[in-house]
Order: structure tokens, then sequence, then C-alpha cells
């Protein structure tokens, strides 16, 4: 190895303690995008394989009761490739020794060993026989039951006891944890016994080349074929089977975590450039000896870029398996949220790639100008020594604080030392506000999804939602809701999922929410035009993101394909809805029945109570299944908004956890910045540490200088995070409400006091150990020559 | 005081100059005001030269070094040393040039703390390529051992006494064969014993042919030297040699 190699591998194990703080600070920011990257990959690989192993359908079809033969006549369709039947009903369950009855599904399949579509996994036991059951693999995990296991299901007025078979893994299955129900298997025999069912609830096709419009075109095909053979379709779906059913959630989560990954690695690499102007600055008599004796500027350039170099190739040793670990770690608990196994433990390629690019390029990129700078110096400034007064300036900012005259002598001097490197605290300050700003940023947007929840839920005023499966009659409904106690008012809604024509001849899906029109329920936010009035038939109350997606306005009459017909509809008004990413739109309750050929029913209850709170809604929930069950209405889903709130909030919380994740990264980098330079100002500063010393000091008061300049450092970040926080905290909400959902955007104050909080705290422990290392400089030490 | 004093080589006319300056000034700014350092020098010095710069401080001693070597420009005038306009090199030309031509050695050594004595010593070839990469770590061994430290090679600077790492610094300033070897203060950090040693030092290289320019207060350094230039207050108002004295009542201090 050639002594210019030696030098510079020398030089780097020379002050270890700042190499671990370069190391690890490119490594945190390199590991970020290793995270993102190789969860990215992992995520997307085992989330395609496993969807396209399921053989997805293109097309499902729902129905009260279709036969084998409508589904033989579904698949005998051109465009159909293959097709089967699938029965879901809701029951309610609980087991042996529990009180509170629980929602669930059962699903039924023809054959589970000669399944065709939507394939599920056997994973344990066997597979479900005469009155028993097989429990999807979440659900065992969630409810803390598995094979063996008896489950006691509600059948009309009596219980009967079925044994778990065996555990069934479902890549579809909505998670428990997210709101989700408990989903079991069962035979159609079984089924029908339990729930009185016969037939299919359910149609699945796949065709023979994937399109929406292809899609589009077969689906209405087979609509009009079941309504000749008397049993209409009630609506259909289309899923592309490329691409999983989350992958829009997990995109958005990507790319939140993308930004977040960029911002950390750009925080390292200012840290890196300040740490790399403190060695410069330390070495500038190295570099001026090296001049006298022939080094060139090039070569200068190239021994610092060497430096630069090796301090990557060490953060690269950390950075690349604890990326991958990560990634790993976090693909594991995404996926199993998702039901999906993930492959044993693997570098993801592009992720180590990117690594490798970005934690070459970007140190030596980002110190480049320091080196540049630095090699610049000639020999005799270099070599050149002026004693403590070395580079002070006496500029403007000088002369504003001596003007401070009031202040103790050991703070003038923190104050005073805090701008003595300009450069180098101004890069301090960088790192420190910008994790400042990721901190507040992420809690902003925290704050927002809290708040849009709120908002969201605001313009219901119910404390209930049921829902049915089948249209009932509305003065049933509302008769039956009403003799539950504990019930102040309860309105007959419905539900159903519309095409709005738009130009060009695309059509865009939205949903429709049908109310009466004396609704006291709904308090809708009209941003144009007037509510749903008496009188009013087929009116609109359009949601505002969908008229101005399509360049619609109060007055307009639009066309909705209602299960599969076309009706024309007058927009009254348009209202500011949150919900289902702004997709819900308005209608009067007697013109959908018209369009549905429901007139007189409904299939959904909003039911409001004189209690508010959760258990005050568990008690009313428990009241109204008595009163629908002593009448004989068979519900398909209840839920409080209370368990709405909670449901919806485990799902942000995967977000939050992820982005805080980040956050806490951006401020351990800025830390570790803070203590950097802290660590370089004790050692430039040595003779004035004698001096100190020499002059009556204590150790305690040298800890405290440097601990005081430190904690204004980490104050005057958070004075300049503030203000910058809040357009950058109102721009990644707009991020996220433009790729995940809608956000009602409110700044948080707290994440900001918080954050004041943690960098003062983090300011003192950043500035402690160089402090401490201080305070162990004797005289003698800081004063000798070199 | 010699107003402009030319100072002439004191090995005559026809000898080959090393070292030629030319109506040097250089001026510092000091906040508003100019300091001027080193005024009107003209200065001859030849080849096989051993000469010692003296004078009170402040006088711009180590400013004519810096002269000399590059390490600083003049405000006015043209330097010449070996056969080179230093006056018009840049920085990179300096760097080059000085590595081959002048050897320094510093009054507080200025070793790399990180690289071992030899490796200090090799760094100046590494940095010229002036031998082949296999025979450099041969060369700084033989001028170690030539400076009485070989057995210290391998240690890093902090390990050893003053006196050695002034010793490793003159073999560093040799690595490349300079003719020119400056030194500024070469003894001031020594004790009188060790200073002696590198006192005798200078004389072999001397008398090996090299061209030793120093500065020094030391006045046992400055005996030895041949000749003696006196600066006072940015001018050469002394330039005599030295006669090696018979007795005590000869010894000569003409910069007293």
């Amino acid at each position: 190895m050639g002594v210019i190699w030696r030098k510079v591998w020398r030089d780097v194990m020379h002050n270890r303690a700042r190499t671990f703080l370069v190391v690890l600070s490119t490594a945190v920011g390199v590991a970020s995008l290793g995270l993102v990257f190789g969860l990215s990959g992992l995520m997307r690989a085992r989330m395609t394989a496993d969807h396209r192993a399921t053989v997805p359908p293109h097309v499902t079809l729902w129905g009260a009761a279709f036969t084998q033969d409508d589904v033989d006549a579904a698949g005998r369709d051109a465009g159909v490739a293959k097709v089967e039947g699938e029965t879901s009903v809701g029951i309610r369950w609980k087991r042996e020794g529990e009180t509170e009855w629980r929602n669930g599904t059962v699903i039924a399949r023809p054959d589970y060993a000669a399944q065709r579509i939507g394939l599920v996994n056997l994973i344990e036991g066997q597979w479900p026989g005469d009155k028993t059951l097989g429990l999807e693999r979440q659900s065992s995990r969630f409810f803390g039951f598995g094979r063996g296991a008896q489950v006691i299901v509600q059948v009309e007025q009596r219980e009967e006891r079925l044994t778990v078979a065996g555990l069934v893994r479902m890549s579809t299955a909505f998670p428990p944890q997210f709101g989700g129900e408990a989903t079991f298997f069962a035979t159609p025999a079984t089924v029908q016994w339990l729930a009185g069912v016969e037939g299919f609830t359910q149609i699945k096709l796949c065709l023979r080349s994937f399109s929406k419009a292809e899609a589009d075109s077969v689906a209405a095909c087979i609509e009009g074929v079941l309504e000749e053979r008397g049993r209409p379709a009630l609506g259909y779906g289309i899923s592309d089977p490329n691409v999983h059913w989350m992958q829009d959630t997990v995109n958005t989560l990507f790319l939140i975590l993308g930004i977040l990954g960029a911002l950390s690695l750009g925080l390292s690499a200012f840290l890196i450039v300040n740490t790399l102007n403190a060695i410069m600055a330390q070495q500038v008599w190295q570099i001026g000896i090296m001049k006298v004796i022939g080094a060139t500027f090039g070569r200068v350039v190239r021994i610092y870029l060497a430096a630069v170099l090796t301090y990557s190739v060490l953060a690269l040793l950390i950075a690349i398996p604890a990326g991958a670990a990560l990634a790993h770690e976090l693909a594991t608990w995404l996926l199993g949220l998702m039901n999906i196994d993930i492959d044993a433990f693997h570098v993801v390629a592009e992720a180590l790639l990117i690594q490798l690019g970005v934690g070459l390029a970007v140190p030596l990129l980002a110190t480049l100008p320091s080196v540049v700078g630095g090699a610049r110096i000639s020999a005799y400034r270099a070599i050149s020594s002026y004693g403590l007064g070395a580079g002070f300036r006496r500029g403007w900012l000088e002369q504003a604080l001596e003007r401070i005259r009031s202040l103790p002598r050991p703070l003038a001097l923190s104050l005073r030392s805090v701008f003595r490197h300009r450069v180098r605290v101004s890069l301090t300050l960088f790192t420190l506000t910008l994790g400042g700003v990721i901190f507040i940023m992420v809690m902003s947007v925290n704050s927002s999804l809290d708040h849009t929840l709120e908002v969201v839920l605001q313009d219901f005023h119910n404390d209930i939602v049921v829902a049915f499966d089948r249209p009932q009659l509305t003065a049933d409904l509302v008769w039956a809701s009403r003799g539950a106690a504990g019930v102040t008012r309860a309105e007959a809604w419905d539900y159903s999922q519309a095409r709005l024509s738009v130009s060009g001849g695309e059509q865009a899906d939205i949903s429709l929410w049908a109310l009466p029109l004396d609704s006291q329920i709904f308090t809708p936010r009209i941003v144009a035009g007037r509510g749903l009035q008496a009188g009013d038939d087929h009116a609109i109350l359009l949601n505002r993101k969908t008229a101005a997606d399509e360049h619609l306005k109060v007055g307009d009459r639009v066309t909705l394909t209602i299960g599969g017909r076309e009706s024309t509809w007058e927009v009254v008004g348009l209202v500011l809805s949150l919900g289902n990413n702004q997709r819900d739109s308005f209608v009067p309750l007697g013109a959908l029945a018209q369009e549905l050929g429901t007139a007189g029913r409904a299939t959904m209850v909003m039911v409001e109570g004189q209690h508010h709170d959760a258990a005050g809604q568990q008690a009313l929930a428990r009241e109204l299944r008595v009163a629908y069950e002593e009448r004989k209405i068979e519900l398909s889903f209840l839920e409080s908004t209370s368990d709405t709130r909670s449901h919806n909030r485990a799902v942000f919380d995967v977000v939050t956890y992820l982005m805080l994740t980040m956050a806490v990264l951006a401020a351990i980098v800025s830390s570790i910045g803070l203590m950097g330079a802290m660590s370089i100002n004790v050692v430039e500063r040595r003779r004035e540490i004698g001096v100190l010393r020499a002059l009556g000091a204590s150790s305690a008061m040298i800890v405290a200088i440097f601990v005081t300049e430190g904690v204004l450092v980490g104050a005057l970040s958070w004075l300049l995070a503030v203000p910058l926080s809040q357009p950058g905290a109102r721009l990644f909400s707009g991020l996220i409400s433009e790729v995940m959902m809608p956000l009602d955007f409110s700044y948080s104050s707290r994440g900001a006091l918080l954050w004041l909080g943690i960098v003062l705290v983090l300011s003192i422990m950043a500035s402690l150990w160089p402090a401490l290392h201080a305070s162990d400089i004797s005289v003698r030490e800081a004063l000798a020559y070199e | 005081m010699i107003e402009g004093a030319q100072s002439k080589g004191s090995t005559g006319e026809g000898a080959p100059a090393l070292i030629e300056l030319h109506d040097v000034v250089k001026t510092f700014q000091v906040g508003a005001n100019p300091l001027v350092v080193l005024k009107h020098i003209w200065l001859r010095v030849d080849a096989g030269e051993f000469v010692s710069v003296v004078g009170p401080s402040g006088s711009g001693k180590s400013t004519l070094l810096n002269m000399i070597t590059g390490i600083d420009r003049p405000t006015s005038g043209r330097v010449f040393v070996a056969n080179q306009a230093v006056h018009k090199l840049s920085e990179n030309q300096l760097a080059r040039w000085r590595g081959r031509s002048v050897g320094v050695i510093f009054q507080f050594f200025q070793l790399l703390p990180t690289l071992t004595i030899v490796e200090n010593v090799m760094l100046p070839m590494d940095f010229t390529s002036t031998f082949r990469g296999h025979a450099r770590r041969a060369r700084a061994m033989d001028l170690l051992e030539k400076m009485g430290i070989v057995d210290q090679a391998h240690k890093l600077p902090s390990t050893l006494s003053g006196g050695e790492q002034q010793r490793a610094a003159i073999a560093r300033a040799l690595a490349n064969d300079p003719p020119l070897i400056v030194a500024d203060e070469p003894t001031g950090n020594l004790d009188s014993a060790t200073a002696t040693g590198v006192f005798d030092l200078f004389e072999g290289l001397v008398e090996q042919g090299k061209t030793l320019f120093v500065v020094t207060h030391d006045t046992n350094l400055s005996a030895k030297a041949r000749r003696v230039i006196q600066l006072c207050d940015g001018r050469i108002c002394q330039d005599s040699e030295v006669r090696r004295p018979e007795s005590r009542s000869d010894m000569e201090q003409p910069w007293a």
C-alpha cells in the first residue's frame, strides 16, 4: 500500500470517534435508501407473485342466489376463460364462555380440491367438511384460536357448535386488526344449514384477455344473461389481475418513505460536508507541509477524496446489511398484514446497486467543494500560525453580539462562539433545522389524519350504521330500530356504486349515498348550490372533487348508470365530503330505489343514540341486534362510529409509525451533526481551553460553556424550523392528499413543542461528550506546541 | 546599515548562482495599513554556500525564506532559484519544483503525525516520483541511517525526541536530493547538545555540495556558516563571511 494511502487510512483511524460519527451518519442515510428500495423490491415481488398465484378474478358479479346453471351460462361468454361460483354470508359467532357475539363471514366453494379462481390454500388440518369450518389464518392469529377449536354460530334462534377443521390462507381477507371480520370457510351444504342460503352469491370470471374495457363489456353481457334468467346481478366489480388489491396503499407508503429517505440522505450529506470541512480545517497545516514537499493541488484533492471514499466504504459495510435487515423485517410485518408469506432473507439487487451508487457518489460529490476549497489553500497560508485569534473576524454579527453586555462572561463566550465558524454553524443549523422540519411535518400529517377522520365522521351524526344483505322494507327497518332502547333517531338509507358518464365517452366510478330528504343525521358541507330538499326527485348533491375533475357545475344534468340502467340527474349542489377518497355523492332515497327497483326498501339504517361515547354506542349496538332479531331482520353489518374511528386509526397508524421511524432517523442524524461540530470545536479550541483553565475555569465551567453553546445551536434551529415547517407540512400533507387520501390539513403545534423538548435534549446529549472531553484537557497539553 | 545593499555571493564571480533575488519587496496588509516586511532586497547565493540569516524578531527573516522557497510571493521584484523564476510559477508548479529542488526544514519539524518516520521520508518521493517505487523505501532507510535514526524508522513521530524528529525532518528534506536546503530556526526547539548534532549534520551536507540557507537566532549555528546575512527592519544591513576564530577574542558578531 503506498504511503499516501497509508496516510489516508491512518487519518481515518486516528480519530475514531469522529470516524464513527461520520460513518454512522452516512450509514443512516444510505440505510434509509436500502430500507425504502429493499422494502419496495421485496414487497412488490411478493405481492405480485402471490396475487398472480391466487388466480384472481377479473370480474366478480354479486347477486342473491345464482345457480350452477347461471354460472355455466356466464362461462359460455366468448370472452370468458374460466368461471366459478362462490357463496359468502354473514354470521354471528363467539367462543365458548364469551358473551359478546362477533360478526363473521363464511365463504363456501363447491369443491376446495378443484378450485379455479381466487385460490385459497390449506395450511393446516383439513378442508371444511360436513358441519365443520375452515378458519382463515389472519383470523386465527387475531382472535387467538385455531384448528380443533369450537366456534358457536348463531343460527336463527338457536346456537350451533362447529369445529375448526383446518386453517386456510386467503390473500384477499381483510385484516381483522383493521376492522375486518373473522373469515370462515365451509361447504355449500353447511352454509345452507347455517344461513339458509342456497346457490351462489358471487360469480367470478377470468377473461381470455384482460382490459378494463373488455371486462366492462363482458360484465354487461353477463348481467343481461342473468337478468333474462330471472336472477339479476346486483352489481359487479373489476380487478386488474396484475395489481394487488393493496398496491395503491403500498405505493403511497413507498412514496412517503422515499421522500423521507431522500431527506435523511440529504441530511447525511450535509453532515458529511460539515465534518469534512472540519477535517480540512484541522489538516490545513498538513496540507501546507505536503505542498511544501511537493504535493500539487490535484494530489491533495485526491488524498482527501480518498478519505471520503474510505468513510463511504466503511459506511456501506454497515448500511447495506442494516438496510437489508430493516427492509426484510418491515416487509415481513407489512406482508403479514396482507396475509402474504415472505421469502427467505436476501438483499434486493436494485437496493444494493442504488446504495452502492449513492453511498459512493453522494459523499464524494457533496464534499468536493470542501476538498477543493481546502486543497486550494496556498502553502503560505496553510503553515502560517496566528495564535488564539486565528481566523476570528469582527463582522456585523460579532459587533451585534458584542453589544449584548449584560451576560455573564462564560455565557457570552458560548453565545459568541456559536457564530465563530459561519460555514460550520450554518451547516449544523441546516441539518438540525431540517431534522426539526421533518419531525414537525410528520406530526402534522398525523394530526391531519386524525383531524380528517373527525371531519369525515362529523358530517354524519349517527352513532351506529347497520347494513343488510338484502333490501328491507323501510318502515320495518325504522320501526325495528326505534324499538331498541336508547335510540333517539333512525333513518333508512341506501348505498350503491354508479358510473358517471363524462366527456369522451368515458365513465367515472362514484359512490351514491341515498338518504331521506328530511334527514337530520346528515349535515352536508355545501360549497355551491344547495342541499337536497323536499320535492327533489332525480337530484344529486355531487362531490366537489368529482365536479372539479369532470368540469361539472350546479345546474348541469348528468347521466348515471346504476345497476345497469342509465338515468339523468340534476346537480343541485356541490358538497365537500372527504370520505371514500372524495367519491361520495348524495341522492334522494326514493330516486335511487326507483332506479334499483327497490321502492319502499333500503339496505342501511343510520341510528343516533342518547350516548355518543364508545361504551354508550356498544350498548346501543347490543340493543339494536336484539331488536332486529326479535323482528327476524337479518343484518350483515353493524358498526359504531367509535369502531370506525379506531379501525381507520389502525390503518393510519401503519403510515404514522413508518413516518415517525424516518423522523427519528432524521433527528439522530441531526444530533450526530451537532456532536461532530462540537467535537471539532473542542479540538480547534484546545489552546483557548488551556487559557481558560490557566485563568481559573473549573472542569464544570468548561463543560457548561460547551454544552451551552450546543444548546444555543439547538434552540436556534428550533426557531428556524417552526416557521419553515408550516409550508413544509402543508406541502407534505398535500402530497399525501394526492396519492393516498384527501386530508384536511392540521398543523401540529404539539409536534412543534415536542420538537423543542427533543432538540434541547439532543443538543445537551450531543454536546456533553465533546464538552467532557474538553474538560479533560490540561493546561500543559493545551498550550504545548506541536 | 547599508541602504539597498546588494549582496553578492562569497565565492566570487563566475561561480553559478543558485539563488538570486532582484529588488524584492514584500508588503502585508494589516488592517488598513500596509506593512513592508522586505525592502528592496538584492541577494545572490552561489551553489555550495552555507548561509545563515540573522536579525531581531520582525526583521523579515522568515519572509525572506518564504520568498526563496516559493511559499510566499514577492509584492514586487524577482526571485530566481536553481535556474527557475520562482515568482512566475503557479501554485502547482511551485509545489512540483519545490519537491525536486528545495528541501525545507521547519523549527517544529512538521512531520505528518499518522505516518511513520520512514513513510514521512518517502512522502516527497511519492509526490514527485523522482525514484522508482521500489527504490524509495531503500533510499529512505539509507537517509535515516545517515541521520543515525534508522532504528526509529517504523515509529510514529510522537514517540521520538525533538532531536530525533528534527533528524527525520532533515532526512525528509534530502529525500529527492535537492540542491538547496533551507531551514527556519532548525534548532529553535532543541536543547544545546542536540542542536550541536544538527549543526554537524548541516556541515556534512555542505561538504557534500548542498547549498544551505538557514534562518536562525542560534549564534553557535550561525558561527558555523561561512556567510552571515543580517536583516534589519526588512533590509540587508550586513553581509559578511565568517572566519573561523583562532581565539575567543577573534569571535566576531557582525550583527551585534
